[in-house]
């Protein structure tokens, strides 16, 4: 049997405009250990918000914060304005799903969801509807023990939708789910904050929530480090494209006059043009007669984006290496190679990235020339550094799917 | 509070231990008397007309009555550690207002099935004395049917305490497995390990104190016998002692689970 899952909450009982969550100056230490440090974000009304880090990087300990479970060291989070433990009932607000180990595993899916219901003073009906909401209604009375952790998973959700509440709040939902229950959950909470709900998502792979999120919130070693919508990150982060050509100052202006203002001379000598494509950059070049020895498209993967965002948390050596003292100039990475930061290091090293791919110009056959001398000085790159380029990795496949038995 | 009392029972009810640890308690209430009364009539001639039928149910129901103590807070400590050990508890705090309700649906629920074990041991324990000696046993004046009825009583309110002391170790230790092994080691002979070192010390005064200790001054207290002159706690010090352990524990457990962190 292939369940329907796609189907949210179609209404949310007594909810007017919610005023969202907001979590305000959040810090949580344990023995002396920052878990989390003045930690402030909000999530709008209506939106899917990804809340995004590493592992180990305060997001769980964020989330139950936020939910009541875990006391913060200082600040407030609140929704719909208040604390968790203000709300009069808080299953009918707020559905969490923090561990998919939430069930006793002797009960059965159904008496785990009726005692829930009992609790929250849900008709007993809600258990099963739930069950099928998720696609396990034919497993309703299975122990839980004996699920799997993506059907633990689902289980944890169904448990969340019983009070047809405003918010979920999911700490790596998709935890042990496959590539196909992954994209039910995504079109499942698209559905459902179509339908007014809020959804705040956790994960530490940005490439899980980056589709369905419309908002971002990034957090590296319990702070903030990146807030924004998705589409303003996509545009901060645009595909760029590198262009060697005779006289790259002639080629800025040509651009700059037909609105491209965003064309940076390299410290190669090649222009870098973000915000249009190569078909339109060569006829401006045509017409202004400058000639083009080859371009080549730099993409930016936000998931690369993201590591340099949060990275170096806990280095690791890549691969394995014979025991004995590291060479000379051997830095152990972290998660990816850091941002370099110092002033003192020249441009060139920096942007594009030293281990970019060899260049693969578009005009085959043609040897590249040497660039000709930069008749600009080389410009500062921007604050906002384009990550180490590597190709992307494979897409999880997406579609509608469901569980079956 | 009701909608988390029947949450709570519903949990119970749908897991098999509440019944597993009742039945020794009533295997025991239904077979003590069958097999004392034999024994005890064998030396009935040399100590008087009807000892054997008044030892055999004192022997048949103190015996289920300790049963009862025990596996009473046995029940409390699983019900009350168990959503600890397969991290439930976050569930149930996230459906419900605040904890306090929770801990007192708990404490409730450990109570009630307390008293539940009792009365179906202490039934099963005086129907089985009573069937087994026949006509000329039992209680047969109105003064013994009170105190038999003082000892069933006073056996449901100690049953109760003894759940709602599990209860509270398994919330303030957050461990089934380490309630379990405390209250079974405790119970049978911890306490009696202890008490004889007090004693060695010299502080037997404050062995007297000790939980099991005052369960059996509670119980003997309310049989009209002459002994109990030298009781080193009497009523109603051993009851009151007793639920002082209770609201020790149990306010340990609740403090613990409200001030917890809920990983």
């Amino acid at each position: 049997m292939t369940a329907q899952f796609a189907q949210a909450p179609d209404a949310f009982p007594g909810s007017g405009p919610p005023p969202g969550i907001a979590v305000q100056g959040l810090t949580k230490t344990y023995r002396n250990i920052p878990a989390v440090s003045n930690l402030s974000f909000t999530v709008p009304p209506g939106s899917i918000t990804g809340f995004l880090g590493p592992n180990g990087s305060g997001k769980t300990t964020t989330l139950r914060m936020l939910l009541g479970l875990v006391r913060p060291t200082a600040g407030i989070a609140l929704i719909d304005g208040v604390p968790y433990s203000s709300l009069p009932q808080p299953g009918r607000v707020v559905g969490a799903v923090l561990d998919a180990q939430g069930a006793h595993p002797k009960h059965t899916a159904l008496t785990h969801l009726e005692v829930y219901c009992t609790a929250m003073r849900v008709p007993l009906s809600q258990a099963r509807a739930s069950l099928d909401l998720v696609g396990l209604g034919s497993v309703a009375t299975r122990r839980t023990g004996e699920f799997s952790l993506g059907m633990r998973q689902r289980l944890a959700l169904a448990t969340a939708l019983l009070g047809q509440p405003r918010y979920l709040v999911l700490d790596e939902p998709a935890n042990g789910l496959d590539p196909e229950g992954m994209a039910w959950l995504r079109e499942f909470l698209q559905s459902y904050a179509r339908s007014g709900g809020t959804v705040l998502v956790s994960s530490h792979i940005l490439r899980e929530v980056e589709q369905m999120a419309d908002h971002l919130v990034i957090v590296s070693n319990g702070t903030l480090v990146h807030q924004s919508s998705t589409a303003d990150l996509r545009n901060a982060y645009r595909s760029r494209v590198l262009v060697a050509c005779s006289d790259p100052a002639r080629l800025a202006a040509a651009l700059a006059a037909a609105g491209i203002t965003d064309a940076q001379i390299q410290g190669d000598g090649r222009l870098a043009v973000v915000g249009a494509d190569p078909e339109r950059i060569a006829a401006l070049a045509a017409e202004q007669k400058v000639t083009i020895f080859g371009t080549h498209v730099e993409h930016v993967d936000l998931e690369q984006v993201f590591l340099s965002m949060t990275s170096g948390r806990y280095a690791a050596t890549h691969g394995y290496h014979q025991p004995g003292p590291p060479a000379s100039g051997h830095v152990p990475p972290g998660y990816a190679p850091p941002i370099p930061q110092s002033p003192q290091q020249h441009p060139q090293d920096r942007y594009p990235p030293q281990h970019y791919p060899p260049q693969h110009y578009q005009q085959a056959g043609q040897a590249a020339p040497p660039y000709p001398a930069q008749p600009y000085p080389v410009q500062q790159p921007p604050a906002q550094q384009y990550p180490p380029g590597v190709p992307a990795p494979h897409q999880p496949p997406f579609g509608p799917g469901g569980f079956q038995r | 509070m009701t909608a988390l009392l029947n949450a709570e029972v519903r949990k119970v009810l749908g897991l098999r231990y509440w019944w597993i640890l009742g039945i020794a308690p009533v295997v025991v209430g239904l077979f003590t008397g069958a097999l004392t009364l034999p024994l005890a009539r064998q030396v009935e001639d040399i100590v008087g007309e009807g000892f054997a039928s008044t030892v055999s149910a004192a022997i048949g129901i103190a015996l289920a009555l300790a049963l009862v103590f025990l596996f009473a807070a046995v029940f409390g400590a699983v019900n009350g550690g168990t959503e600890f050990q397969h991290r439930t508890m976050a569930t149930t705090f996230l459906t419900t207002r605040g904890r306090d309700g929770v801990v007192a649906a708990k404490y409730v629920t450990a109570a009630a099935f307390g008293l539940l074990y009792c009365v179906v041991v202490e039934i099963a324990a005086v129907l089985t004395v009573l069937m087994f000696a026949g006509g000329d046993s039992g209680p047969s004046s109105g003064s013994d049917f009170g105190q038999l009825a003082a000892v069933l009583t006073t056996g449901m309110l100690c049953a109760a305490l003894w759940a709602l002391m599990g209860s509270g170790l398994g919330l303030l230790t957050g461990s089934t497995v380490g309630s379990v092994l405390a209250i079974s080691a405790w119970v049978p002979f911890g306490e009696l390990i202890v008490s004889l070192i007090l004693h060695g010390l010299g502080l037997g005064a404050v062995a007297d104190l000790l939980p099991v200790q005052l369960t059996w001054y509670t119980i003997v207290g309310v049989i009209d016998i002459p002994e109990t002159g030298d009781m080193a706690v009497r009523w109603p010090g051993a009851p009151l002692a007793l639920i002082g352990w209770t609201l020790l524990v149990c306010a340990l457990g609740w403090w613990r689970v409200r001030s917890r962190d809920v990983g």
